[in-house]
């Protein structure tokens, strides 16, 4: 057996030097305890301006609403109905509480995706989408969806009653005005009630102004970053108008900065930049797969700027899922 | 057989010993300062006295118990007696589940007495400076006062010996007051962990009372709820707005509590929403609860606000 011993003055200093250290570690247990720090913040509230021209001009919220929850979904079925059912582990929701929401997978086939929310229960959302395109273990974000109201609370610096925003679908386009009695977003023809409709992310719209005017955008809910690839779906005849997210990059991007050639028909779909005030056409882009290129003379799309927040057109002759690139911001 | 006897022997040398060595607290307010509410009425029957020791390096024990007045964390820090009047020292006392002293039960007013006997020196080690934690509920978990209070004479006893804590002797108010012949108790300190612990229960798992939770799904963490004295259980508005003004600028309009311990509150603006720096702000009014800050921009750049909490110590 190892027997170790000391003098009794090395003894004394041993355990002095111990019980220095005790105290010693004690007192930092104790401190570091109480000093633990930890940090919260609020929702972010505030604005970012786009310089609007008299006349047309086409673009993008580029900002998004916060997320409402993050997580993974436990399972994936199909409601009787076929729409997807995600179930969540126990995230604690109210009944129909994502009202004007979507769901974006952030893995797989349909990550970027805006899903619309159709329902949900105190686990489970109702998606509409098919179930085959979601998967068990695939990471949700929820978000409200960014509405004409959120984007611009108080009119945005719109004229009441003289300018107009429009968004263009599969059913066409709708355009909007302000009411400045009511401070509510109401159609243009009609004057219904349209605070709730929905900008998709990445979406454009088309200002249509009588004087030039700086726009205030994100001033309500919509003031978050999207730092991750958004998809959008397009159709064929359509004005699929689309932009960047996030213009707080810097003030100008480039066509091929856009990220579409990946996820664009080569030389079949076409992206179209638009002249502000004018909204005239720069020419037809083609995909090669890795850029753009004008069909008619060649430029490539890395040479096209892009205002920051500016829309562009993009044609296809079936209906697909395209995918812008996140910006990054450098600060 | 023999082995059987051999094993009665010695658990019966161990039970003596143990009783041996055994020591007795008695504790006794009589003819000494009485116990009182923060406002000086006598404490009424049945209210618990809680009597320990504290797990803190000596040097710096009072004065930490002094200034900080966290439930949680002090009941981390604290070894109990008397949670069960016989058998002081069991893994029941340890736990803290059984029976407290009661204020006021016998023999008179506003006193406080009784005794606990058979203390285990190897779980309370003798001459450890003990405290007298004294709450104004039969429930410490329900209280809203308390009072914390030692004495250099209260101190573990001897293995055989016993020890009165009296309150003849001078008694120091870590938390509370000694005053007039009176020991009074303190409303229980302002701190996150006592928000938490009134607001939810004791009991609720820290993904409930956690600083960074949000039970009630509202977007408000609960360490803005504690700094906004808003409702953790209710959804609720963040005390922030942002309005525009006449003349090209944006004002961001926000809360800051008044003498709210264990939190601190700043506004932070960007113009990317990648880099914060600290908003400057002004006051532009003040209430009893909180001081109204603003910080104001031109309309000419982007800027985006937000309301940064941090834990303080």
């Amino acid at each position: 057996m190892l027997s170790v011993s000391f003098s009794p003055h090395r003894q004394w200093r041993l355990k002095t030097a111990i019980r220095a250290f005790l105290v010693v570690w004690m007192a930092g247990w104790v401190l570091g305890g109480l000093n633990r720090v930890s940090a919260a913040t609020s929702d972010i509230v505030g604005f970012y301006n786009i310089t609007v021209p008299a006349g047309n001009s086409a673009w993008v919220c580029g900002l998004v609403t916060d997320a409402s929850y993050e997580g993974a979904a436990v399972a994936v079925s199909a409601d009787v109905d076929g729409k997807a059912l995600v179930q969540f582990s126990a995230p604690g929701w109210t009944v129909n509480e994502f009202n004007l929401h979507y769901a974006e997978p952030q893995t797989g086939a349909s990550s970027g995706l805006a899903i619309n929310v159709l329902s949900n229960t105190a686990d489970t959302l109702k998606l509409d989408v098919a179930p085959a395109a979601l998967s068990a273990g695939t990471v949700f974000v929820v978000r409200k969806h960014t509405t004409l109201a959120g984007m611009m609370p108080d009119g945005g610096g719109f004229q009441a009653f003289v300018d107009s925003i429009a968004l263009h679908g599969t059913g066409g386009h709708r355009t909007y005005i302000f009411n400045s009695f009511t401070q509510t977003w109401v159609t243009l023809s009609g004057g219904v009630n349209s605070n709730n409709v929905i900008v998709r992310p990445g979406e454009g719209f088309v200002i249509q102004m009588v004087t030039g005017k700086t726009v205030m955008l994100g001033k309500g809910e919509v003031c978050h970053l999207k730092t991750t690839p958004t998809k959008i779906v397009v159709h064929p005849n359509v004005v699929n108008l689309i932009g960047q997210m996030n213009p707080l990059a810097g003030q100008s991007t480039t066509l091929n900065s856009l990220g579409l050639a990946g996820t664009m028909a080569a030389f079949q779909d076409a992206v179209i930049p638009l002249t502000a005030g004018s909204l005239s056409q720069g020419g037809n882009f083609v995909s090669t797969g890795s850029g753009l290129v004008n069909l008619s003379n060649g430029q490539q799309g890395s040479a096209v700027s892009v205002g920051a927040g500016a829309g562009v057109v993009l044609t296809t002759s079936m209906q697909k899922t395209v995918e812008l690139t996140p910006v990054s911001v450098t600060p | 057989m023999h082995t059987m006897k051999t094993f009665l022997q010695i658990f019966g040398l161990l039970m003596a010993l143990a009783t041996a060595q055994a020591g007795t607290i008695t504790i006794s307010s009589v003819g000494g300062s009485k116990f009182a509410t923060k406002s000086g009425n006598l404490l009424p029957a049945g209210c618990a006295v809680r009597v320990g020791a504290f797990l803190l390096p000596e040097a710096t024990r009072d004065a930490v118990l002094t200034s900080q007045g966290d439930y949680a964390w002090l009941k981390s820090v604290f070894t109990p007696l008397a949670e069960g009047l016989i058998g002081a020292g069991t893994t029941t006392q340890m736990s803290g589940s059984g029976t407290v002293l009661r204020a006021n039960e016998f023999p008179a007013e506003g006193e406080i007495f009784g005794s606990i006997e058979n203390i285990n020196p190897a779980y309370m080690p003798p001459g450890t400076r003990l405290y007298v934690w004294v709450f104004n509920h039969a429930d410490p978990d329900q209280a809203t006062e308390w009072g914390l209070f030692t004495s250099t004479q209260w101190v573990a006893p001897p293995a055989l010996g016993n020890t009165t804590l009296t309150t003849t002797s001078v008694v120091a108010a870590l938390q509370g007051e000694s005053v007039g012949g009176k020991l009074k108790l303190i409303d229980v300190p302002a701190t996150y962990g006592n928000w938490a612990w009134q607001s939810f229960s004791i009991n609720a798992p820290s993904s409930v009372t956690g600083n960074l939770a949000d039970p009630d799904g509202d977007g408000v963490q609960n360490i803005a709820e504690y700094a906004w004295r808003l409702n953790p259980a209710a959804r609720s508005e963040p005390r922030t707005e942002l309005t525009k003004q006449t003349g090209g600028t944006v004002t961001f309009r926000y809360k800051r509590p008044r003498n709210l311990p264990g939190v601190s509150v700043v506004a932070e603006c960007s113009a990317n929403l990648v880099t914060w720096q600290p908003a400057p702000s002004v006051v532009t009014a003040s209430d009893a609860e909180f001081d109204t800050l603003e910080s104001t921009a031109s309309t000419a750049a982007p800027c985006f606000w937000r309301v940064r909490f941090e834990t303080a110590p």
